[in-house]
């Protein structure tokens, strides 16, 4: 299993980064200057290197705080009352309102597709084999690389679906480091 | 720093190691106790023998499929993860094979007098449920003499490298990202001494997760060692307390869920609970819901709970210097703050303010019983005690007129920064016998900044 403290998802930033800021007003000069498709292209990129800006990209800590939440409220294993406890407690602790609870819980319900697909592909490769390769050990790992992944995009969606404050009391909650030592 | 990783369903070694032949179990075969320990063994055997990069596999299970434990898989070597390959926790199940397997994992121990401890340390355990197996080990061993409480008889995750015999522990282990069902008496069993930035850790957890069936025994967490904590899991059903901070100090007991706990229990207790041997806990942002729950006396998994009783949010047995910030408690039938004064704790601190987190939305004590804080002794002993800011409101429900803090042994520095208190049906504050605080308690603040 890869290590899930280094996900090795960092679209977000990586995105970000690849559009800096002198080529935005390279783009914005030309756009003022020529044909309207470029202009459209040019307005296009900043929209996104804006919204994705906002976002940065999700710190290991952060991960592994939304891998709880999403592979708790979107588990296909656990009790339906389980679950249901579990997001009516989170979203009151953390003042969620009706519409950031459903954002939640959609890339919960993401999260658990991706959860079945990744238990589907692995009972492909496991099933009837007495012994795994290490190709296969491999194929296994990347399924859950691909999972890990899949946490880091659904929790960016889940910080930009959100209201801003709930989200700065998510990532407050998230960067509370594990363990708080030198704290005494 | 060489780190070995297992793979559970796949165990695969990672590092140049070279590994002895292991021999492999079909698939359907359950038994994956030798795997393990064989996979461990031979770890211990070739650490440094460096050379051709190899694999070695344990034995296949479909999803969902327990491995059976046959006997403890005992964890001799440092810089170690096991990890399940599964999609979930749940698709890598252990477990306990029989009454004769006291635990189904553990650190390797210290047993006898004068033993040195092997203590392997930065070990990582995550991705994995530990199912128990009560029913079993109930049914062999007869549910009406088995129904212990607090007595280590059987411990699902035994990471103790020696203080519960009376040497000192110095392995930091991580588990993350496990789940714990059914456990015959206690889940998960931590220790550790902190070292630098690292000290043991359990988080992002779940207990109980089939529902109320599948609750443990007795203690969810028994918190142990320097600086270790409990972050972010969620506790439920549990027939004891969810967390027993019970030895050690400066423990952690930071963000966990914990929701209708004690609901087998003989007399009553913290869901949350410090005891006697414990110093300086640190107990914060926790969410602790205790369902209203009232105990019968009635049989329940073959064992007979106590008669009217329940649980309460926090209990306080005789820590010293504990720290409780920003808990939200609600729900609690009788009392949600259990102070016993007769057993000398000392200089607890109550405070709506979180250190680690200023952004935490505001939690109060709310929707209790009998009573929010209830300090109760009968000798003439004073506790130290700082309110800060503390939120205690609707008490009175199920019958009861309720009392918001009922105070008596108690001296100190008393209330500062206010308190928010409204809407308990009889005092806000009760002060009994022995009460000498420098700041008294306030007025009747009635306004909240969370709105509760």
């Amino acid at each position: 299993m890869p290590n899930k403290s280094t996900p090795n998802a960092r679209n977000s930033a990586a995105v970000s980064d690849s559009v800096p800021l002198l080529t935005v007003h390279k783009l914005l000069g030309k756009c003022l200057q020529r044909a309207r498709y470029p202009c459209a292209v040019a307005i296009a990129v900043i929209t996104i290197s804006t919204v994705i800006a906002q976002q940065p990209a999700i710190t290991p800590q952060q991960h592994n705080f939304f891998r709880h939440v999403l592979r708790t409220i979107g588990s296909p294993d656990y009790n339906p009352s389980y679950i249901a406890d579990f997001e009516r407690a989170f979203a009151q602790r953390f003042a969620l309102s009706s519409n950031d609870a459903a954002v939640i819980h959609a890339a919960a319900q993401s999260f658990r597709t991706a959860v079945l697909n990744t238990r589907q592909a692995e009972h492909a490769i496991t099933h009837n084999n007495s012994r795994l390769t290490p190709a296969d050990g491999a194929a296994i790992n990347a399924l859950l690389t691909t999972q890990e992944q899949t946490i880091d995009s659904l929790s960016t969606q889940i910080l930009q679906g959100i209201s801003p404050a709930s989200a700065a009391r998510l990532l407050a909650a998230a960067n509370v480091p594990i363990p708080i030592v030198k704290g005494k | 720093m060489r780190t070995s990783t297992i793979l559970l369903i796949s165990c695969s070694l990672t590092l140049p190691l070279i590994l002895q032949a292991q021999s492999y179990t079909p698939l359907g075969l359950t038994d994956f106790t030798n795997c393990i320990n064989g996979t461990l063994s031979n770890l211990s055997d070739y650490q440094t023998v460096s050379g051709d990069v190899t694999s070695t596999y344990c034995p296949l299970s479909t999803a969902g499929s327990p491995y059976s434990v046959t006997s403890p898989i005992v964890i001799t070597l440092s810089n170690l993860t096991i990890t399940g390959a599964g999609a979930a926790p749940s698709d890598t199940v252990l477990q306990r094979d029989s009454s004769s397997v006291r635990y189904i994992m553990q650190l390797q121990e210290c047993d006898s007098p004068g033993c040195t401890p092997n203590s392997p340390t930065n070990i990582t355990i995550e991705n994995l449920t530990f199912d128990g197996n009560r029913a079993t080990v109930q049914s062999e061993l007869g549910n009406s003499t088995f129904c212990p409480e607090e007595e280590a008889s059987y411990v699902d995750l035994m990471l103790d490298s020696g203080s519960y015999h009376g040497n000192s522990p110095v392995s930091i282990v991580t588990v993350e990202d496990c789940d714990f069902n059914n456990a015959p008496e206690i889940g998960l069993w931590l220790d550790g001494t902190a070292s630098g930035d690292n000290a043991s850790t359990v988080s992002h957890s779940n207990w109980a997760t089939g529902g109320e069936s599948t609750g443990g025994r007795a203690t969810g967490i028994f918190l142990n060692g320097e600086d270790s904590g409990a972050y972010y899991n969620c506790i439920k059903y549990q027939g004891t307390a969810a967390i027993n901070v019970s030895t050690g100090t400066t423990n952690y007991v930071y963000g966990n869920t914990i929701e209708y706990n004690r609901i087998e229990d003989c007399c009553g207790g913290g869901q949350i609970y410090t005891n006697s041997q414990s110093s300086y806990a640190k107990v914060a942002s926790n969410w602790v819901d205790g369902g209203n729950i009232q105990l019968s006396g009635s049989e329940y998994r073959g064992c007979y709970p106590g008669t009217n009783v329940s649980a309460t949010g926090i209990e306080i047995y005789a820590s010293s210097s504990p720290s409780f910030y920003n808990n939200q408690l609600q729900n609690h039938y009788g009392i949600a703050v259990e102070v016993n004064t007769d057993y000398y704790p000392s200089n607890l601190t109550f405070s709506a303010t979180n250190p680690w987190n200023g952004s935490d939305p505001y939690k109060c004590i709310t929707y209790t019983g009998w009573r929010g804080f209830y300090f109760q002794g009968t000798m003439s002993n004073y506790v130290g005690v700082s309110f800060s800011d503390v939120c205690v409101t609707y008490t009175g429900q199920n019958g009861y007129t309720g009392v918001g803090i009922e105070l008596s042994n108690v001296n100190g520095t008393g209330f500062i920064n206010g308190a928010c208190m409204h809407n308990n049906t009889g005092t806000d504050v009760q002060n009994d016998s022995y009460v000498d605080l420098t700041n008294p308690p306030p007025g009747t603040p009635n306004t909240c900044s969370n709105g509760q």
